[in-house]
C-alpha cells in the first residue's frame, strides 16, 4: 500500500515540478523534427531514379536511427529526472518529513522507483509509438517485432533507473550523476567499438564491447532491440549503422535484468541501512 | 587506536583480494576457459562471413565482395571450410605455379607487376528459407515462394585459387581496416595504378529451387545498379562469376563492351576520389577485372592486350 502512495506522490510531483510536460515538449520536438527529415527524404526521392526497396530500406535506416535517438533521450531522461529523487532529499533534508511516517523505508524506495516507471512508460510509449507512427505514416515503414523493441527499450530505462536509485543511495546528487552517465557513456562506447569490429574484423573489439556490456549493460540491450526490429536484409548488410555483427543473446538480456534487480535490491539494502 | 587502523586498512585489504582473485581467474586455464565460455554465451553464435572474404581482391574505395553480400543474405550459419593464405609470387611464371593455371598480364604494360596469388576459399551455408522469403519480399519480389524443401539445405561455395597484378604506384593493400582507417585515396595521386585480377569461376552447388541469380541481383541493385543495369550485368556475365568481384561505391555509369572477343562490363566511377574504372570479362572459364585510376578510355585497349 505504502509503495502505492510513494508512486503516486512521486508521480505528481514530476508533474508539478514541470517534468513530465518538458519531457513531453522534448518528445514532441524530436518527433516533428523527424517528421520534417523524412518529408525530405521522401520528397527527394521524386528526384532521383532509385528501386523501391532501396527506397524502402533508406526510410527503414531512417526509422532506426530515429528509434535509437529515442532510445538515447528514454535513458537520459530516466537518469536526469530520476537522480534527485534520493540524494536531493536526503541532502535537503526532505527524506525526514516521509521516513517517520509509519511507511517501511523500502517502501518509500520502491514507491519512487514504481512512480518513475510509470513515467518512462508513459514516455518511452509516446516517443517510440509515435516514431512508427510518422514513419508509417509518411514513408510506409514499419520495424519488424515493434513491440519487443519498446519492451527492450523500456528494460534499458528500468535499468538506468535502478542504477541511478542505487547510487542516489550513496553518492550527492552532481556525483551519482556522473557515475551513472559516465557508465552508460562507457556502455556506449564498448558498444559502437563492437560494432566497429564488423569493418575492421577485430575479434578483440568484440572481446571490449562484452566486458563493457557486463560493467554497463544499456547499450547491448539497444543492439539486441535493433536486431530484432530490422529486416533480414538490413540486418545483413554490412554497411549499416546497426549491421547484424555482434547480436547480445538472451543470456546477456537475462544478465541485464538480473543486473537491474541487484542494482535496485542494493538500492533497497543500503537505503535501508544508512544514516539519513 | 588500532581498531581504528585497522578499520581504515580494510577497504584496502579488499581490494587486495579481489585483484589477487582477478589475476588467479584470468591466468589459470579451467577458470579462463569458463570466463571464455561465458563471454561467449552473451553474444549470439554467429559465425561471419566477412571472415572468408577475399580481402586481397576488395578493390580500392570498394563494397564488400557480392560473394559477401549474397552468403549474408542465406544464412549466419556459415562453415568455413578451407581457407588458405595468400602468396606473393616474384614474376608470372612462379605465379602461374602457385595458382595453377596460366597466368596472363597486359602486354601494353612493360613495368613489372606485383603478383599476389589467394588462396583457395571454401565455405558451406545452411540455408534459412524464413530469412531469405522475407529478403525477397522486402525487394518487391514477394510473386517469388520458395519451397519449403530448401529450408536447411546446404549451398557449397568454392573460390579456386586467384592471382592479382599490380602495376605503378597504387594505394596500399586494402583490408578491412584500412577501408576504415585510412583516408579515400585520390585518382590523381595513382594514375598510372592499374589492378588485374584473373582466376576460374567460383564452383557453387546449390538445392534446386533456390535462385542465386536473384540474390546477387539484390546485391548489385544494393552496391548502387538500378535493377535494369543489375539485369543486364547478370546477362552478360555468369552470376557464379560476379561472386568474387567487388562491387565500386561510386558508379557513375555502365557499358558492354567487347574484350578479346567476349563480352565485357566497363563500369565508369570517373570520381574525384579513387578508382576510375572497373573492367570485367569472363574467357575460357577464367574471370577478369581490371581496376584502373587513370583514363577509363584506356580500359579495353589494355584488356585487349591481356595475353
Amino acid at each position: 500500500m505504502g509503495c502505492w502512495v510513494m508512486a503516486g506522490i512521486t508521480f505528481r510531483e514530476a508533474a508539478r515540478k514541470k517534468i513530465l510536460w518538458t519531457a513531453l515538449l522534448a518528445g514532441l520536438g524530436f518527433l516533428a523534427l523527424f517528421g520534417i527529415a523524412l518529408h525530405y527524404q521522401i520528397e527527394d526521392f521524386g528526384a532521383h531514379s532509385s528501386a523501391p526497396f532501396i527506397r524502402y530500406q533508406i526510410l527503414s535506416a531512417m526509422l532506426m536511427v530515429g528509434l535509437y535517438v529515442v532510445d538515447l533521450l528514454a535513458v537520459v531522461m530516466t537518469i536526469l529526472t530520476s537522480v534527485d529523487t534520493i540524494s536531493g532529499e536526503i541532502s535537503s533534508g526532505t527524506i525526514h518529513a516521509i521516513a517517520t511516517k509509519p511507511i517501511p523505508r523500502w517502501q518509500i524506495l520502491i514507491g519512487k522507483w514504481i512512480g518513475f516507471v510509470g513515467m518512462i512508460a508513459g514516455f518511452v510509449a509516446l516517443t517510440f509509438g509515435g516514431t512508427i507512427a510518422v514513419a508509417y505514416w509518411m514513408g510506409g515503414v514499419m520495424p519488424e517485432n515493434a513491440f519487443h523493441g519498446a519492451l527492450l527499450v523500456f528494460l534499458e530505462c528500468l535499468l538506468a533507473l535502478s542504477v541511478t536509485f542505487m547510487f542516489g543511495t550513496w553518492f550527492s546528487t552532481l556525483t551519482n550523476g556522473v557515475i551513472v552517465i559516465g557508465l552508460h557513456g562507457l556502455a556506449f562506447m564498448g558498444g559502437w567499438l563492437e560494432q566497429m569490429s564488423g569493418f575492421t574484423e577485430s575479434a578483440r573489439l568484440v572481446a571490449v564491447g562484452v566486458v563493457t556490456s557486463l560493467i554497463m549493460p544499456s547499450e547491448s540491450i539497444w543492439r539486441r532491440a535493433a536486431f530484432e526490429m530490422q529486416t533480414p536484409l538490413a540486418g545483413s548488410l554490412p554497411f549499416s549503422p546497426f549491421a547484424n555483427v555482434s547480436i547480445p543473446s538472451p543470456t546477456m538480456i537475462g544478465y541485464a535484468s538480473f543486473y537491474l534487480l541487484v542494482a535496485l535490491g542494493i538500492a533497497v539494502y543500503h537505503f535501508h541501512w544508512r544514516d539519513l | 587506536m588500532t581498531t581504528g587502523a585497522n578499520r581504515r586498512r580494510g577497504p584496502l585489504w579488499l581490494a587486495i583480494i579481489a585483484a589477487v582473485i582477478i589475476v588467479a581467474w584470468v591466468t589459470l586455464p579451467p577458470t579462463r576457459r569458463l570466463t571464455q565460455r561465458f563471454l561467449g554465451s552473451l553474444r549470439m553464435q554467429k559465425v561471419q562471413a566477412v571472415n572468408v572474404n577475399l580481402s586481397s581482391f576488395v578493390g580500392p574505395n570498394a563494397n564488400s565482395t557480392l560473394q559477401q553480400m549474397v552468403t549474408q543474405m542465406i544464412s549466419d550459419k556459415l562453415t568455413v571450410t578451407v581457407n588458405e593464405k595468400a602468396q606473393t609470387a616474384p614474376d608470372a611464371a612462379a605465379a602461374s605455379n602457385l595458382a595453377g593455371f596460366h597466368v596472363q598480364l597486359p602486354s601494353k604494360r612493360t613495368d613489372t607487376p606485383v603478383l599476389d596469388v589467394a588462396g583457395v576459399h571454401a565455405f558451406d551455408l545452411t540455408v534459412d528459407r524464413a530469412r531469405l522469403q522475407a529478403i525477397l519480399k522486402e525487394a518487391g519480389r514477394s510473386d517469388l515462394s520458395l519451397p519449403q524443401s530448401i529450408d536447411g539445405a546446404v549451398v557449397d561455395v568454392k573460390i579456386p585459387r586467384r592471382v592479382r597484378a599490380r602495376y605503378g604506384s597504387c594505394p596500399a593493400r586494402p583490408s578491412a581496416t584500412a577501408n576504415v582507417a585510412t583516408p579515400t585515396p585520390s585518382s590523381m595521386q595513382y594514375n598510372d595504378c592499374v589492378i588485374l585480377t584473373e582466376g576460374p569461376s567460383p564452383e557453387v552447388n546449390v538445392p534446386s529451387g533456390l535462385d542465386v541469380r536473384q540474390l546477387a541481383e539484390i546485391g548489385l541493385e544494393l552496391a548502387g545498379m538500378t535493377p535494369a543495369q543489375a539485369q543486364q550485368f547478370l546477362y552478360t556475365i555468369d552470376w557464379k562469376s560476379t561472386l568474387g568481384i567487388s562491387i565500386p561505391r561510386f558508379m557513375r555509369s555502365y557499358e558492354a563492351v567487347k574484350v578479346n572477343g567476349v563480352e565485357g562490363t566497363l563500369l565508369d566511377m570517373a570520381g574525384r576520389r579513387g578508382p576510375t574504372y572497373t573492367l570485367i570479362w569472363a574467357k575460357n572459364g577464367t574471370v577478369y577485372s581490371l581496376t584502373g585510376f587513370g583514363n577509363s578510355g584506356d580500359a579495353v585497349a589494355l584488356a585487349n592486350s591481356v595475353e
